[in-house]
């Protein structure tokens, strides 16, 4: 595409309008680093905002005030809990709705995992493309335009969250028949050597059989790259599959059919060709040893 | 943290009314206006990461019409509007790491998120089948009488001014499009069949009207997205 054509297309990339294949093209145009549209889009992105204007002025009703106050508040309170809650690591953690809960704490083994907080964060877009906007020479208009890409790119996250929790609907329900599960176990697993500050959890209820394994931390992996799970059994190391990681390091996985976590040795992540593979060939990201102490 | 509530009103600036040539849709000071809207804005959204529910309620203040008016003409049903409205101030103040006041200005970030949010909310809809009223374009008729907000930021009334003179001069066809493309959450094509045009003339008229919008706003276009004036 020649680069007047891409340029015609910024009024509808700021617009929302591109779709398929044009989409792409452009969005990779873009990623390539070219000032000019960098330019022109930060110029039409600045008329769609300027749009908004256009609607006369619409006081939004006074009980929202009070509504997204009160949420706030709600959401500053959970915040301040949650923070005592996890300056104490020797407690076990406990689910708030079920104060009956008794879980089983199973300490990861060494390295012993820092804080969530301390984890790496993957390279985030703008610090790659900062690089080629310096050498431009058009940090002042690209920062904009690069912004403005930044924030299709997390639509773009947005809308695939959005269907994927649409269509999880069913893992949601099974997560918390886990998570309100009496006998609760948790096993801890620990970041290895690539990821030490990284670390999972699985929360296995022996009632419905099923687990859920969430990780913290994971750096995201390199393309065609995927985690995957492993569960340990009598030395011998079964698939639970691959799972992708958010960009905030984050993962969930359900595991539907685990039956005693006795049998089990181990629960262990390691990073594999795209798609998974028969057996672990890949480097140790998160190990986790299940002792035999049953609650 | 957190201190005093700070003031969300600004001095309004003395400035002239739009009464410029229609070509030239330019106020003198609304570099500064914009520039003081900015950086008060930003300051406000450093207070929400450093956890100060204050600094959240001072930015609902100033922006909340901006936010729910859009929510309201891109969703048409109030009750929509609410949840999306609340569902953006929550996202600002879960996420207020999200905005770097170096890349933009705050009112940029606010209204994009509030758009794209909003057209994810219509198109989930009609996924689900939920049935949505077809979106028509406003008449002169429907416009609503008069409202006042004495939170809003003096920018933003001056930008409505302008925003809504800049329409009036751009061609029914243009206008027309942008409406529909901007608060309907059309593609091409169901802007082309909604206007019964081909499908051509409409990306045309788009684009044509969105390069028009930026002559005729001109500096407002300009401020509404820096965080600094330009040199």
């Amino acid at each position: 595409m020649e680069q007047d054509r891409y340029v015609e297309l910024a009024p509808d990339y700021a617009l929302g309008l591109l779709e398929g294949e044009e989409l792409e093209t452009f969005e990779r145009h873009l990623a390539a680093g070219c000032a000019a549209c960098e330019l022109e889009l930060a110029r039409m992105d600045s008329v769609g905002d300027a749009l908004a204007y256009a609607v006369p002025l619409t006081p939004a009703p006074e009980h929202l005030r009070e509504r997204v106050l009160a949420a706030v508040e709600a959401d500053l309170a959970e915040e301040k809990a949650r923070a005592k809650a996890s300056s104490a690591p020797s407690q076990a953690p406990r689910p708030s709705h079920a104060p009956t809960i008794q879980p089983t704490y199973e300490p990861a083994p060494w390295p012993p995992p820092s804080a969530p907080a301390a984890a790496p964060k993957p390279p985030g877009f703008f610090s790659r493309l900062a690089p080629a906007l310096a050498f431009a020479g058009i940090l002042a208009a690209g920062l904009t335009g690069a912004y403005a890409y930044k924030l299709r790119q997390q639509l773009a996250y947005v809308r695939a969250d959005l269907e994927r929790v649409q269509s999880e609907n069913q893992a949601l329900a099974r997560i918390m028949d886990v998570v309100n599960s009496p006998k609760l176990r948790i096993i801890a697993l620990g970041g290895q050597a690539p990821s030490p500050t990284s670390q999972a959890h699985v929360l296995w209820s022996p009632e419905s059989k099923k687990a859920v394994f969430y990780a913290y931390g994971l750096p995201a992996p390199a393309a065609g790259k995927d985690y995957q799970l492993w569960v340990i059994e009598g030395g011998t190391p079964r698939s639970e599959g691959v799972f992708p990681v958010d960009d905030q390091g984050k993962a969930t996985h359900v595991l539907p059919e685990v039956p005693d976590p006795s049998a089990i040795g181990a629960f262990a992540v390691t990073l594999e060709p795209a798609g998974g593979v028969p057996q672990p060939t890949g480097p140790m990201y998160l190990l986790g040893a299940v002792s035999s102490k049953v609650n | 943290m957190g201190g005093p509530l700070p003031d969300a009103h600004e001095a309004r600036s003395p400035g002239p009314t739009l009464s410029l040539p229609e070509d030239c849709l330019t106020l003198p000071n609304a570099r500064q206006l914009a520039s003081e809207a900015n950086a008060f804005d930003a300051d406000l959204m450093a207070r929400v990461r450093s956890r100060d529910a204050n600094a959240l309620r001072a930015l609902y203040d100033r922006h909340s019409s901006v936010v729910y008016g859009l929510g309201l003409k891109i969703l048409r049903d109030q009750t929509e509007a609410e949840d999306l409205a609340q569902d953006v101030f929550l996202h600002v103040w879960r996420r207020a790491e999200l905005f770097d006041a170096e890349r933009g200005a705050f009112i940029g970030w606010l209204v994009s998120l509030t758009r794209n949010r909003a057209i994810d909310r219509l198109r989930s809809q009609k996924s689900r089948g939920r049935k949505t009223e077809a979106y028509e374009l406003d008449r002169q008729a429907d416009v609503a009488p008069r409202a006042q907000d004495p939170n809003e930021t003096a920018f933003a009334g001056e930008l409505r001014m302008a925003v809504a003179k800049a329409l009036g001069v751009l061609p029914d066809v243009q206008r027309n499009a942008l409406e529909l493309a901007y608060f309907g959450g059309l593609s091409h094509s169901e802007i082309a069949e909604k206007l019964d045009t081909p499908l051509g003339t409409v990306k045309a008229r788009i684009r044509q009207g969105m390069l028009r919008m930026r002559d005729l706003l001109g500096e407002f276009a300009a401020a509404s997205v820096l965080a600094e004036p330009e040199e």
